[in-house]
């Protein structure tokens, strides 16, 4: 099981560096569907078959095809703002990797050096989906996404209008 | 008596309403408010005389009082308003109604533009109400207010053309001086109160009297700081700014300022509290010391100016050192003789010379006059006995009584360097009224176009040149029991007065020589070297203003300027500059760049993690 | 059993690299991977403490934030096509007229 698990990280965390640094977008989306795959086995390793299920539909089904098609409507496959020959040149990616190099050691070191105390009572309720418990959750959940598709609406409908005129 | 609350509340009446509505009015009926003014407290003076004198008994003092309110109370502290009356405020109140009189009647005559007018009326009534204030009050910080209103109205006096730049400047360093005098008098009073619990003038005599000793260090000081609030008013040497710059005052003003009403608040005050003075004797000293110091200042400058104002009123300047030395050689009487002396001569000397200035046209210079004996033969007669009075002209003049007692007062107390600069101020001081006398009337005539005066303008003058004779000498006045008076040894008093009169003939006869009897010689020892340096010095009034610039006001203004920017409350400016500092640097970081905010949300984070990690 | 240590050192890591996306990149379509990166890492840190101590409410929580990615996906990307038709570009930087 462990030796599957760091195999799923590594991959996962290859594929994630990939996907912020290619400068091909439908590579990008391959990579991130990768990424995406890689996670949701590690979800399965870990027992959290609901999120797998929600992470494929939502993350997968959802937000992948969105960038497919966002791109391809927009006919962009290359990134045209980072042009250098090499990629992103040094000068930009190396001070963030510094800083964010400092969080990494500091996240690591606040994660190695916290003792973790097993839960007393497990909730019965492990793999049973409970509505009732979470109700209210769900429906923030609901009303977020709602909200969401409601403002991308607007945007293409006014932006469609605005072309079409 | 008891009218004589309206002595203060009529001055002040007028005052109020010419300030008011003075615009509005003619200027005929504002002379007519002004001198009915002044006849109002001449007949209530008057009556008030006559009360005195009714009342008075032999070998008593008389004092009259009556309290009007109690201004404030702190405690156990009361300060009243109280009106007395005695002696010497009486001859103070006498002598302030007649020269105002005497002077706003010339002031009627010789006025002309409107605004000159109302303003003189408006402002000298405020001048009158405050010195009568001053006198007639007998707590000293209700005399404190009389004072200031001194110093403030001869601020307005000086200041009445006040669309002149220099007039301007002039009223502004004249109420300057005035104050900063006055610092010292509050601080006097405030250790009076301290040392005796009381300022009730009369009171604080007696206390004084009784507590402290003679000559120890608290009298010194009270008397010191007293003395130095005087000087202002008293014109004595490093503060007679405030009587110079009255030169730029019209003249009527000058007149008034210089004889009356300046001089007489500080001697009125000095007199009052001539108890305490008494008690020490290097107050004294040092008040020797400024008066003959005053005396050469003043005479040897107007013995070369050309300006004729200037001349007089150095030469007046160099008159009230007289009154200073009888202070300080204890005289008190002689002072208060020669107080009425200097008045009259003076008012007469400003007063004939601003008849002069408008016979001429306005023309103040001295050397374009000349032979004017012909066509103002009164205003000769006039010069002529004010030369007397300056002079000490034996037997005719009152001066020569006068002054010679003040010397001779000096003489016997072994003060031998003060009379002989009294003798050397006399000797001077005619010089210099002689030379004035000859360049104006002598010589070829000059002026061409002479404006005739009307007869009666000549009035008040005549008034006044009566009053300079002998016939008005040791005049009893009703001082006794107020201040003491000391018996002069009159062992070896006519060979001083013989003296004097030798003085006075020398100094006639130098002025001869010199002024009318113009040969070579005089020229060449004029010419020599030392001499030029003296009358350029003197020419330059002794560089007083350069030095004054140089001493005091330089580094006061270096001071300020050192404090300008306020050093004890900018310590802390680093703080408001550092915080400056770094935001200029942040504020490059909010550059609409979202890796810039990336970059700070990071670092922020970073900062925030340690402090939660490692702590 | 995997520990959790493991897992949310991984899902550290994840986010380090998504934020180190977001301030290299410009393209404002890599920028939105970059997110989605970094809310990957964070529910993978939510899913694996919930199934660490056997709690549903990690779950709940990794649901919530897995429907915030979406919709915050959904409007940029609804934004990214208003962008490009106005200005012709994915710059990000493009739009940093508007500073403080």
């Amino acid at each position: 099981m462990a030796v599957i698990f760091y195999i799923a990280t590594i991959i996962a965390i290859f594929a994630s560096i990939k996907v912020i640094s290619c400068r091909r977008v439908d590579k990008a989306i391959l990579y991130f569907v990768l990424l995406l795959l890689a996670i949701a086995f590690i979800f399965i390793i870990i027992n959290a078959y609901f999120s797998v299920i929600l992470s494929i539909i939502l993350f997968m089904g959802g937000i992948s095809i969105l960038f497919l098609y966002v791109s391809t409507f927009l006919n962009i496959n290359q990134d045209i703002v980072e042009n250098g020959k090499r990629g992103i040149s040094p000068k930009i990616w190396l001070g963030p990797l510094i800083l964010t190099f400092i969080l990494l050691v500091i996240l690591i070191y606040g994660v190695v050096s916290t003792t973790y105390a097993r839960g007393v009572n497990p909730h019965n309720s492990l793999n049973v989906m409970s509505p009732h418990a979470y109700i209210i959750m769900i429906e923030l959940s609901a009303y977020l996404l709602l909200g969401a598709f409601m403002i991308a609406y607007h945007f293409m409908r006014r932006l469609f209008k605005g072309a079409t005129v | 008596m008891n009218l004589l609350y309206l002595t203060i509340i009529i001055p002040l009446l007028s005052f109020l309403s010419l300030v008011c509505i003075g615009r509005h009015i003619r200027s005929e009926n504002i002379k007519i408010i002004g001198i009915s003014t002044m006849l109002i407290i001449l007949l209530l003076t008057l009556f008030t005389c006559i009360d005195y004198g009714v009342n008075t008994v032999p070998d008593m003092t008389l004092i009259y009082s009556r309290l009007l309110w109690d201004w404030f109370t702190v405690g156990d502290f009361i300060v009243p308003v109280t009106l007395s009356l005695d002696g010497l405020s009486l001859i103070f109140l006498i002598m302030v109604s007649f020269f105002g009189l005497l002077i706003y009647l010339f002031a009627a005559l010789y006025l002309e533009s409107k605004q000159e007018i109302y303003t003189f009326y408006a402002y000298s009534n405020l001048l009158i109400a405050s010195l009568l204030i001053e006198i007639l009050v007998d707590n000293l910080l209700v005399m404190l207010i009389g004072w200031e209103g001194i110093s403030l109205s001869s601020y307005l006096l000086i200041g009445i053309y006040y669309n002149q730049l220099r007039s301007g400047y002039a009223a502004v360093k004249a109420f300057m001086v005035m104050h900063i005098t006055d610092i010292f008098l509050i601080t006097a009073v405030f250790l009076l109160y301290q040392e005796l619990n009381t300022l009730n003038i009369r009171d604080l005599l007696t206390a004084a009297h009784d507590n402290i000793a003679v000559d120890s260090d608290i009298i010194y000081w009270i008397t010191l700081l007293l003395f130095l609030g005087v000087i202002s008013k008293a014109a004595q040497f490093p503060m007679q700014t405030g009587f110079v710059e009255t030169t730029l005052a019209p003249m009527p003003v000058t007149a008034f300022i210089q004889s009356s009403t300046i001089v007489f608040a500080g001697a009125y005050l000095i007199l009052r509290l001539s108890n305490l003075f008494m008690m020490s004797s290097d107050v004294m000293l040092i008040m020797a010391i400024l008066a003959s110091i005053t005396t050469l200042f003043a005479t040897t400058i107007s013995l070369v100016q050309f300006d004729i104002k200037k001349i007089i009123t150095y030469l007046n300047l160099g008159q009230i050192s007289y009154l200073y030395w009888a202070f300080s050689s204890q005289n008190w009487n002689a002072s208060l003789n020669f107080l009425i002396v200097y008045a009259v001569t003076t008012a007469l000397l400003i007063l004939s010379s601003a008849l002069l200035v408008k016979m001429c046209q306005g023309e103040r210079d001295i050397s374009k006059m000349g032979g004017l004996i012909k066509s103002a033969p009164l205003l000769y007669i006039c010069f002529l006995f004010c030369a007397f009075s300056i002079s000490a002209m034996p037997w005719i003049s009152s001066a020569f009584y006068v002054k010679g007692d003040i010397i001779w007062g000096l003489m016997a107390q072994d003060k031998l360097i003060a009379g002989t600069i009294g003798l050397i101020g006399i000797l001077l001081s005619s010089l210099s009224i002689l030379r004035l006398i000859c360049k104006i009337f002598h010589h070829k005539p000059k002026m061409a176009n002479l404006v005739t005066i009307k007869k009666i303008t000549y009035l008040p003058l005549l008034i006044l040149l009566f009053f300079t004779t002998a016939f008005f000498i040791y005049f009893p006045l009703p001082t006794q029991g107020i201040i003491t008076i000391i018996d002069l040894q009159t062992k070896g008093q006519l060979p001083f007065r013989l003296l004097l009169a030798a003085v006075t003939l020398l100094s006639f006869l130098i002025g001869y020589i010199f002024y009318i009897h113009n040969n070579s010689e005089i020229r060449e020892i004029v010419n020599t070297p030392i001499v030029k340096f003296f009358i350029n010095l003197s020419a330059t009034e002794w560089r007083f203003d350069y030095w004054l610039r140089k001493i005091v006001v330089i580094p006061y203004l270096y001071l300020a300027n050192l404090v300008k920017r306020d050093p004890l409350a900018n310590w802390d400016n680093w703080i408001l500059w550092s915080v400056k500092k770094v935001n200029s640097r942040i504020v490059t970081l909010e550059n609409g760049h979202l890796r810039w905010y990336m970059v700070s949300i990071v670092i922020g984070a970073i900062i925030i993690l340690m402090l939660l990690v490692f702590i | 059993m995997i520990s959790l240590m493991d897992c949310l050192v991984f899902a550290s890591i994840l986010f380090v690299i998504g934020l180190l996306g977001v301030m290299i990149r410009r393209n404002l379509l890599f920028l939105l991977f970059s997110l989605i990166i970094m809310n990957l890492g964070v529910i993978m840190a939510l899913v694996a403490a919930g199934s660490y101590w056997q709690q549903f409410d990690g779950q709940m929580i990794a649901i919530l934030a897995m429907s915030t990615t979406v919709a915050e996906t959904v409007v940029g990307l609804a934004l990214l096509i208003k962008i490009f038709y106005r200005r012709k570009t994915l710059n990000i930087d493009s739009l940093s007229e508007m500073k403080g």
